[in-house]
Order: C-alpha cells, then sequence, then structure tokens
C-alpha cells in the first residue's frame, strides 16, 4: 500500500479541520526513503514528532529510521481520525453559545455516534496480521503516540485470552524451550498459584 | 515511554529504498536522505524478524514473497511492551497458559505479577516457597488462606515460610494470613524484613498473641491496616497502644477477638484521631459475658476525652453499653461519618443518636439492626423511634443507602418495633435514597410498598422477613419508576401471580428470590433478565445477621 505523496496531501486535505488550527504540513518520510504529509494537529499526536516541530527540527521533513511505509500510513490515518475527533469535541465543548438544550442533546447523539465510528475504525485498524501489529506497536512506543500503544496492546491480550498454550505458540510464532523438566515445575506452581 | 529493541535472534533483512518513490521536485534534504538510504545498511534494530531465505529484498513481487516462510516473534518486541501486553491479561488460567508458553514469556509474566493467593495445595517446603517467591519477587499482596484445610492436605506453611516470604518479596504491602494454624509471633517477627508493610489482615490464627501484633506494630513502621479476625489467643493491647501513640492505622477491624475488650480500646488514645474505618464485633451470647468497664463508677457518667474527627466508617456489632457506655462513645464524638452499621447494641440512647445524625451530614449509608428491650418509658420496643428517622430526613440529604432490621419483634404486638410506617417512608422520601433493605419489618405492608413505588431515585429493594408485604404490594412496586434490582427472602405472602406483574413491567435487571415458601421456580421465569431462585428456608442467623451459637472463649 504504497502511497504517493499525491494521494497522501489529498488524504490529508479531508483531515484538515477548522480554521483556527494552522494547515501546516508536515512531512514524514518512513525508514525505507517514503514520504508522507500530515496536518501539524494530526503529527502532534505524537510526542516525538511534537517535541520535534517544537525544537525546530521539522522544517525539512522528519525522518522515521524505524518506521517503514507500510506502518506509517496506519499511523498517520489513526492520527487523522483521532485528532479529528478530538477537534470535534473540542468544537462542542467550547462554543458557549449552544446553551440551548436541544442542541445539547443534538451534540451528545452526534458524539455518541461518532464514538462508535471511532471505534470500529480502531477495530478495523488493528485487524491485521501479527506480525504488522508488532510494528504498530514498535511504531507506536517509539513515537510515543500513547492511544495508538493501548489500542495494539490490548489487541495482542485479547488474542492471548482463551487460548491454550499451544495455540499461543502457534499464533505468536514462539519456539518452547522448556525442558520436560522444567515445564513440569512450572506447572506444578501454577497449580497452587492463583493470582487474584 | 520510548525504549530501543534489543536486536534478538534476527537474520539480516535488507530493503532498498524504492527507486521513483519522490516527486521530480524533492528538496534537496530529501535527496540527501535518500542518498544515505541507498547503501545497503544494516537492519532498523525494531526488525527482529527471523527469515529464514535471506534472498527476499531480491524479489520484487508479493507472490514469491508469501513462499517465504517468515517468522516474527512476539519474543522480540523489547520486555517494557511486553509487560504492557502482559498487564492487561487478567484471568488466572490465561496467565497460565502463558507462562508455558517460552521461557522468555515465563520470566516476564514472573516480574510483573503483582498478587498471589496460595491454599491448601501448596507445597510448604523451604525449596518450594523459596522457588516460588523468587520467581515472583515483585509480589505487592499476598494471601495464604487455608481454609478447608484438612490433616490429608499435609503440612502447612510454617514460620520459615514467612521467612522466606519476606526475604525475597521486598516490595510486600499486604499480607493476609486465614486460618494458619502454624504461623505463630516467631514467623510475625520475621515481617520486620518487609519495610512496606502496610496492611495485615489475620483471620483464625490461634498461634498469634499480642507480643506478634506488638513486633509487627514496631517494625513497620507504614501499617496503616490491621484486621483481626477470630485470633483468640490476643489477650492484651499493648500494642494498640503503641500503634495509638506512635502510629498511622488508618483502618481497624476486631471481630470476634475475646480476649480484647470494649474498655481495652481506649488505650487507643491519640489514634482514634487518625482513624478512618473502625469495626468491632463479638459473636455469641455477649449480653451474657460482657466484662465491665474498670474505671467506671457508679453514678458518674463516663466521658472519654478522645477525639475522632477522621471516623468515616464505623460498625459496631453485638455489644452491650449500659450502664457504662464502652464504645457508645464514639457515637458522641463523631462528626464526618459517611457509613454508620449499628448492629445488636444494646444501650442506644435515642437522644445520643439524634444529635450523632444532626452531626454527620455527610452519611450516605446507615444500617440499623435493632431488638425489642425494656425502655426508660417501660415500653418493650427498640431502642429508636420515629424520631430518630425524622432527624436522619432532616439532617443527612446524601443518604443513600438504608437498611433496617427488626429481630425478636412479634408481628402480633407491632409497638415493639419503634419505627412506624410511616416514619420509614418519611426519610425514604425525603433523601435520595438509592437501595432499601426492610428486614423483619411486619409493620410494613402493601400501603408501604405503594409508598415506596412512586420514589424517585431506588434501585434496590430487598425485603427480608415481611410477612404483610403480599401480591398487591408486588403490582405497585412494579411501577417504581428506577428499580432494578429486588430480592425476596423468607416473604411468605407473595405468590407466583404477584411475580407476574414485575415479568410484564420488564424492568428488573435481577430478582433473587430464597425460601419463600409461596413461590415457584416456574414463577420467577421472566420476571427480570437475570433471576436467582432457591427454595432452602435460611436460618435465623443468616437472615437476621447475628451467630449466636458462637462459644465465647474466656480466658482463665
Amino acid at each position: 500500500m504504497a502511497a504517493t505523496p499525491a494521494d497522501a496531501s489529498s488524504s490529508s486535505s479531508e483531515a484538515v479541520v477548522g480554521g483556527e488550527k494552522s494547515n501546516k504540513m508536515i512531512t514524514l518520510i518512513s525508514s525505507d526513503g517514503e514520504s508522507f504529509e500530515a496536518t501539524e494537529e494530526a503529527a502532534k499526536m505524537s510526542v516525538t514528532i511534537k517535541h520535534m516541530i517544537e525544537d525546530g527540527c521539522a522544517d525539512d521533513g522528519i525522518p522515521l529510521p524505524n518506521v517503514p511505509a507500510k506502518i506509517l500510513s496506519m499511523v498517520i490515518e489513526y492520527c487523522n481520525k483521532h485528532a479529528a475527533d478530538a477537534d470535534d469535541t473540542n468544537k462542542h465543548v467550547a462554543d458557549p453559545a449552544d446553551a440551548d438544550e436541544d442542541d445539547d442533546n443534538n451534540n451528545n447523539n452526534a458524539s455518541a455516534g461518532e464514538k462508535e465510528d471511532l471505534k470500529s475504525f480502531d477495530a478495523s485498524l488493528v485487524a491485521v496480521d501479527q506480525a504488522t501489529l508488532f510494528d504498530i506497536i514498535l511504531a507506536a512506543n517509539f513515537l510515543s503516540i500513547k492511544g495508538l500503544l493501548d489500542l495494539a496492546c490490548q489487541k495482542v491480550a485479547d488474542d492471548i485470552k482463551d487460548k491454550s498454550v499451544e495455540e499461543v505458540r502457534e499464533i505468536f510464532k514462539i519456539e518452547n524451550d522448556f525442558t520436560k523438566e522444567e515445564e513440569e515445575a512450572v506447572r506444578k506452581e501454577n497449580a497452587w498459584a492463583f493470582n487474584e | 515511554m520510548r525504549i530501543t529493541a534489543k536486536p534478538r535472534r534476527r537474520r539480516g533483512f535488507r530493503r532498498r529504498p524504492r527507486r521513483g518513490g519522490f516527486s521530480a521536485q524533492s528538496t534537496p534534504s530529501i535527496t540527501a536522505v535518500s542518498s544515505q538510504l541507498s547503501h545497503p545498511r544494516p537492519p532498523p534494530p525494531f526488525l527482529g524478524s527471523r527469515i529464514l531465505r535471506a534472498r527476499v529484498q531480491c524479489l520484487p513481487s508479493l507472490e514469491v514473497a508469501q513462499v517465504v516462510q517468515l517468522r516474527y516473534s512476539m519474543e522480540d518486541l523489547p520486555e517494557p511492551l511486553l509487560a504492557d501486553i502482559i498487564k492487561r491479561i487478567t484471568v488466572s488460567s490465561d496467565l497460565n497458559s502463558l507462562c508455558l508458553v517460552s521461557k522468555q514469556l515465563c520470566a516476564v509474566e514472573a516480574e510483573h505479577r503483582g498478587t498471589i493467593r496460595v491454599g491448601c495445595g501448596v507445597d510448604p517446603t523451604t525449596e518450594a516457597l523459596t522457588s516460588l517467591f523468587s520467581r515472583f519477587s515483585n509480589l505487592w499482596k499476598v494471601e495464604i488462606n487455608y481454609s478447608g484445610w484438612t490433616p490429608s492436605h499435609g503440612d502447612q506453611v510454617n514460620n520459615q515460610g514467612i521467612l522466606v516470604l519476606s526475604h525475597h518479596c521486598p516490595l510486600l504491602s499486604d499480607l493476609t494470613l486465614s486460618f494458619c494454624a502454624h504461623i505463630d509471633d516467631a514467623g510475625l517477627s520475621y515481617l520486620a524484613y518487609c519495610r512496606k508493610l502496610r496492611s495485615l489482615e489475620l483471620s483464625f490464627a490461634p498461634a498469634i498473641t499480642s507480643t506478634g501484633i506488638f513486633r509487627v506494630a514496631v517494625s513497620c513502621c507504614y501499617l496503616s491496616v490491621l484486621h483481626l479476625v477470630d485470633c483468640i489467643a490476643i489477650e492484651s493491647v499493648e500494642w494498640l497502644e503503641y500503634l495509638g501513640r506512635y502510629g498511622s492505622l488508618g483502618e481497624l477491624v476486631l471481630k470476634d477477638c475475646d480476649g480484647i475488650s470494649q474498655y481495652d480500646l481506649l488505650k487507643f488514645g491519640p489514634g482514634w484521631r487518625k482513624l478512618q474505618r473502625f469495626e468491632f464485633e463479638i459473636n455469641g451470647t455477649y449480653w451474657l459475658s460482657e466484662r465491665p468497664d474498670p474505671s467506671y463508677v457508679v453514678g458518674y457518667p463516663s466521658s472519654y476525652d478522645i477525639c475522632c474527627d477522621n471516623l468515616k466508617d464505623l460498625r459496631l456489632a453485638h455489644i452491650v453499653t449500659k450502664p457504662e457506655i464502652g464504645l457508645r462513645f464514639l457515637l458522641g464524638k463523631c462528626k464526618a461519618l459517611e457509613t454508620l452499621y449499628l448492629e445488636y447494641v444494646i444501650g442506644l440512647n435515642e437522644d445520643e443518636v439524634i444529635s450523632l445524625f444532626q452531626r454527620c451530614c455527610n452519611l450516605k449509608t446507615i444500617s440499623l439492626r435493632l431488638m425489642p428491650l425494656r425502655c426508660e418509658d417501660h415500653w418493650f420496643r427498640t431502642a429508636l423511634t420515629d424520631d430518630s428517622l425524622e432527624a436522619l430526613a432532616l439532617s443527612c440529604p446524601m443518604l443513600q443507602v438504608v437498611e433496617l432490621t427488626f429481630t425478636f419483634c412479634e408481628p402480633s404486638y407491632p409497638t415493639e418495633i419503634g419505627f412506624t410506617q410511616k416514619g420509614i417512608l418519611t426519610l425514604i422520601q425525603s433523601c435520595p435514597i438509592r437501595a432499601l433493605v426492610l428486614n423483619g419489618a411486619s409493620i410494613f405492608d402493601d400501603e408501604g410498598m405503594k409508598g415506596l413505588s412512586s420514589t424517585q431515585f431506588l434501585e434496590k429493594l430487598d425485603l427480608v422477613d415481611c410477612c404483610s408485604v403480599s401480591d398487591a404490594g408486588m403490582y405497585l412496586i412494579a411501577q417504581a419508576p428506577c428499580l432494578s434490582h429486588l430480592t425476596l427472602r423468607k416473604c411468605s405472602s407473595v405468590t407466583d401471580d404477584g411475580l407476574a406483574a414485575l415479568a410484564r413491567s420488564q424492568k428488573l435487571e435481577s430478582l433473587t428470590v430464597i425460601g419463600c415458601r409461596r413461590i415457584s421456580q416456574e414463577g420467577v421465569q421472566g420476571a427480570a433478565k437475570s433471576v436467582c431462585y432457591s427454595s432452602e428456608t435460611e436460618s435465623h442467623n443468616s437472615l437476621k445477621g447475628m451467630n449466636v451459637y458462637r462459644k465465647i472463649r474466656q480466658s482463665p
């Protein structure tokens, strides 16, 4: 899914919001040299990038040698979607003219619908194979995007729930390095160590 | 939380930058970056993928790449991220499966395990416990619970076990020991190594005496929660005096410690100022064996100079507070109570209780268990009347939970209950009551249910041993706007017909029916989203919250 700069700019132009925020575009360059554009607001969802912008290192584009193109495009998609949502919430909160009760109800309904929308977007973003999921976790960690990190880690945890030992090994491609005796010892201890 | 990965078992994985991926107008800086990337360089550290055939970078098409077996393992994630994932798994069986997957996952899981409970199956030998506690070295909460132990389960954990625990788990802050017959004062003294011990709960610990508790009080200066339940060997309270003067105890629960009397609690002195939660209960025929106050002088009512301004949760159960005042002095001093449980406190003085309610305007939960006694006006009734309910209604605007239990009150003598139905309804309608329990309220009938059905906030209703509430009452309560949880125990006048009204209204989240002889299993079906039914008759003790059969063990 290689996004050309043209695609990147068109998708980011959809995400441009309100006259209050600056429309400055930030260029992000993946590890394999592709460059992507994102609004400053979306890019600032990453604390790492936010610090770089504030320190003035972002003018020529930000190289991200740890993030491949495929993952960077997913990360930018997440940031665009969540930055837009955050801004809408701020708009609802910040508008004092909306003191009317009916309007308030409409706003609440709209944001409830948006929340559902956001949830299903998040779910589809992380419905990927294990390798991509781990790449997303590492990228979110490197870029310090807490929401995306929580989302991806929770997906991995949910994949582990209710699975047997063999199934976990199969899904996550882990080799069994226990000897028979060691495994027996761990099993014995587990039998009498409850964690609640 | 920005941590770079440690590369583990990775094969080379090289990718060339896409040629022609940049626009013709690329700025000089981007070109400069791309020229760096065109040199084959070591793989970015995070990509720990194990690729069995390293020639993949020469193959442009995806179909061929699929033939290559890509093994990208979770173990290549850096440890803090693995820990983040593992912390989100909370079910024991899932964690046990995870431990067995590989050594690394086992180690990471063990490092982040915080709480553990061991019981009858644990191997009590020093070697096994050393292995267990060194595996889980970051435990902060440990429970050793031998309830249900029989000699066939083998030996129990003894003092050596506590020594091993304290040496290997330096972060231990909460320890609970239940039914541990072989842990005595020497074992407790090993807790001196647990500098961070904050909470100690001992249940049925027959070998622990006051010396053991004293040692813990002296060596663990952060101790703030202490629960002693059925510790029959504790007979003096030097530890309590010490904690009062030098400690910072915030929560103290004493149940069935026969060697500690109400008056010993006075020695807590300045410690009462910091205490936020206090419970005192003695089960059995307590009204026959209460020891007198050694400082009591006939004719001079005691007044203790003690401040308990921070006390928020108070529970006094089964104590005699006349003629000496005993722990009832707390009722005259508290100002900030939020939860109050007075269960079968003999000697309640209504004026004192009314002024308590007037001082504690933050009261949120109240539970009164009352039995009739000969009162000052020579009536045989429960100690409190509608005047107390009125004081509650006027002074406690945040009251949300009310539980009223009447025991040994004869239904055919309704004046044995000091309250009237009108008084109870006035209270319910004056305060935002969310949950109500009426137990043994034979004065409460269908008219009362009509009053309840118009309350705005009532979500949870428990009717226990209410013989005057019948099917008509059920029809009425089905109209309560917020009611979502209903419990009926030993309500002999409600039949299946009454529940049909609830089924029609389809409002209830949950319905529990226990021991109602005129309600059948079929009758409860469909009355609520989740239904719990039992036809077993409950014992009197269970219904009324007493345990009169417990034998009080007095020291010789």
